[in-house]
């Protein structure tokens, strides 16, 4: 589990490289974003001027088509107005120059009229005799059409007129001018009043017209208000019409159509400035949709007549528009999925180096430490193999001079049986040379014996409670029986022999061990004395053996303990004794050592040899 | 038993009456000193034996001695020094080392030149 978690752990690099593919990530998302808008802005510019040059278009074009066909009829009118006929009131031939002209502009104009000077119907085209006897006559004297050009003597566009038959229409009226038959004035407006010709124009006509000259590939809307803002014509808004754009009833149906609020204003401020007769075009938001809006005067007479409205929404700019919006979703979306997998795969990389980190290190602690183990065990080996050399060459000696000491006594007792029969008279001293040589092999041949087992580790002890002050006096009496025979001036003194010493110990080796220690110091001191000693201390049994004799060598002094060091001149000892009783003593549990004492008297002091024991722990009453 | 000059030194050999038949033998073991001294007796050798190597240097002269048979292991001194010794006062006697050791011919030519090499200097 701490495994996985460790994996998991990433370093500071690691996050720094992530959070620059995360910064990369978001830095083309947004550049992307950018992008895409601001190539979404300049499409819908694009397309939105596009819109706005195409409605300006139509409605320049729509205006001037308008125009000429109204030009045509005012043509018409004043061919009429210089008719002879109609000069000179010929009734029959009248009606037909009228009919002739209500035939060439048939598809605009609904009829033409001719007035006399007092403003009464002459003639209508068209009609047959008995409808004719209906109209003729009426007075048509309050009409615009007929007072303007009675009184300026020139042509009239009228605004939107409802007819006496309820129908809105629009009248352009022409005066006529009997010029020859007066001699009142002169130039082309003087003469002599006597009537109107007249044109009428069904706004349904105008509005069917209109609507035929809109570009059939272009989604546009048409409206036509007189000069005094009355709506003459509106695609699919029939019903306004005949009403002011400024009126009530419109503007309220402005406002709930358009949003928001201000593009009403917008509108209002455009329609005001195309009622001044200009040109020109606007946007504004219908709906939350955009529209162009172009508007241009239809001049008659070098003055606007008529105000033409073409609208036009840009579908375009806003299907693109929202196209591009999807486009940046996606490609927003795009982005982050490629980012989101960039993280993951630079996650999982991270995280796999880690791993595999981890495995490399592991590995190279193994093999670090199988390669210390390595060392450690090479070192063991060379060790080992010193200290086989070493016990080799200690054995090679040791055999060596186990040898020797043991051919000496053999030689001994071999010469001397032989030459015994040669000597008899040295025969009993030749006999004890036998017996004290077969003595010393005996003895040379149980402290090999010893040495093996100790350093087989087959040394065992023989362990029984027992008094060691008592194996001192032992030791004591023996040896002092010994130095009374062979030396004098050397005493022998037992010092705190009333202590007792309970050990639980081998008797038998501890009493081999002083006596090795009494049979030194006897060998080595010629004069004066040899003083063993027991005490107690912390819990442990003292000896110690004193002698005033030679000390020890210095030079043999750090291998005293060791075999063959310290082999007396006196030829009686083996060499092993020392090496012997360390082992002993150390089986024991207890310690052996030995030092020079204090010279005195320019004497050398003699040495002593000390070893401690454990004591016995004192059984409990029971 | 190793001898660098084994003329004189015949044990079987009786009645040398002739002069050379002085023998120096030095050795710590008592026993053994005791043994060699009879048997070379009674080959009739004359033969002056010692235990202790200096004792035996201290009365040592100048043809005193036709033959010096030396042990090997003293203390005090060993048996090439007392050999050095002795070589530096008459340096025509015969010497003859004997020992109980087990010395293989090429570890005592080791031993011998070491030590006289030792001795030269």
């Amino acid at each position: 589990m701490s495994y996985t978690q460790k994996n998991l752990r990433i370093s500071k690099t690691n996050i720094v490289i992530l959070s620059v593919i995360a910064a990369v990530v978001l830095g083309i998302s947004i550049f992307a974003y950018q992008y895409l808008t601001s190539t979404s802005h300049r499409i819908v510019d694009i397309a939105s001027e596009e819109v706005r040059s195409n409605t300006r278009i139509e409605a320049h074009d729509i205006s001037q088509i308008f125009t000429n066909k109204l030009q045509i009829v005012g043509a018409l009118l004043q061919t009429l107005s210089e008719s002879p006929a109609i000069h000179n009131n010929e009734y029959k031939r009248a009606d037909i120059v009228v009919d002739t002209r209500q035939h060439s502009s048939s598809d605009l104009t609904d009829f033409y009229m001719w007035l006399d000077k007092s403003g009464k119907i002459n003639w209508i085209s068209n009609i047959n005799e008995s409808t004719y006897k209906k109209y003729k006559g009426t007075d048509l004297s309050y009409r615009p059409y007929f007072t303007f050009p009675r009184d300026t003597h020139s042509v009239y566009y009228s605004n939107l007129i409802e007819s006496n038959d309820k129908v809105p229409r629009l009248y352009i009226s022409y005066p006529v001018i009997n010029s020859t038959a007066s001699s009142t004035g002169a130039g082309p407006h003087s003469g002599i009043f006597t009537g109107v010709v007249v044109a009428s124009i069904r706004l349904e006509t105008i509005g069917n017209f209109l609507k035929n000259q809109l570009f059939p590939q272009f989604n546009s809307t048409i409206g036509l208000l007189d000069r005094n803002g009355i709506i003459l014509y509106a695609t699919g808004a029939e019903q306004y019409v005949g009403q002011n754009v400024f009126g009530n009833k419109f503007q309220s149906t402005l406002s709930s159509l358009l949003h928001p609020p201000d593009s009403k204003n917008l509108l209002n401020g455009l329609i005001g400035k195309s009622l001044q007769g200009n040109t020109g075009s606007g946007d504004i938001l219908i709906n939350g949709k955009m529209n162009t809006i172009a508007y241009q005067p239809v001049v008659a007479n070098g003055k606007p007549f008529l105000i033409l409205y073409i609208t036009a929404q840009h579908n375009v700019a806003s299907d693109v528009s929202a196209l591009i919006g999807q486009q940046q979703y996606f490609t927003i979306l795009v982005v982050t999925i490629i980012g989101l997998v960039a993280l993951i795969v630079a996650f999982l990389v991270f995280s796999w180096n880690k791993r595999l980190e981890t495995i490399v290190k592991a590995r190279t602690r193994e093999l670090n430490i199988a390669n210390d183990t390595l060392a450690e065990s090479n070192k063991q080996l060379a060790r080992a193999n010193e200290q086989l050399k070493i016990h080799d060459k200690m054995q090679n000696e040791f055999i060596n001079i186990a040898s020797h000491e043991m051919k000496t006594p053999t030689q001994a007792i071999l010469g001397y049986s032989k030459l015994i029969e040669r000597h008899p008279d040295k025969s009993n001293e030749m006999m004890q040379a036998i017996s004290r040589n077969a003595m010393r092999l005996q003895r040379l041949t149980s402290d090999i014996l010893d040495v093996s087992r100790i350093e087989s580790r087959a040394l065992r002890l023989n362990l029984e409670r027992f008094d060691l002050n008592q194996v001192i006096s032992d030791a004591v009496e023996d040896y002092r029986n010994g130095i009374d025979k062979s030396n004098s001036d050397v005493k022998l003194f037992h010092e705190g022999k009333n202590i007792s010493l309970q050990v639980e110990a081998d008797k038998n080796r501890l009493a081999q061990v002083i006596s090795n220690l009494l049979s030194n110091a006897v060998k080595f001191t010629k004069e004066g004395s040899i003083r063993i000693k027991a005490e107690k201390d912390d819990g442990k049994a003292l000896v110690s053996v004193k002698d005033t004799g030679q000390g020890i060598d210095a030079e043999i002094r750090p291998r005293l303990f060791t075999k063959f060091v310290a082999k007396s001149d006196t030829g009686t000892g083996t060499g092993l004794g020392l090496f012997i009783s360390k082992s002993i003593i150390e089986a024991h549990g207890g310690k052996i050592w030995a030092e020079n004492n204090e010279s005195y008297d320019g004497k050398m002091g003699g040495a002593t040899f000390t070893f401690i024991i454990p004591l016995s722990v004192p059984k409990e009453p029971m | 038993m190793i001898s660098n000059d084994n003329d004189n030194n015949d044990d079987n050999g009786k009645n040398h009456d002739n002069k050379n038949n002085r023998i120096l033998l030095v050795d710590d073991e008592h026993d053994i000193t005791t043994l060699f001294t009879l048997g070379l007796e009674d080959s009739g050798f004359k033969v002056n034996a010692f235990n202790d190597p200096l004792q035996a240097l201290s009365g040592f002269k100048v043809g005193s001695y036709d033959l010096a048979l030396i042990d090997f292991k003293m203390p005090k001194l060993n048996g090439f020094e007392l050999y050095r010794e002795i070589r530096k006062i008459d340096g025509k006697i015969k010497v003859c080392f004997v020992t109980a050791f087990e010395i293989y011919h090429d570890e005592l030519k080791k031993k011998f030149q070491s030590n006289l090499n030792a001795s030269s200097q």
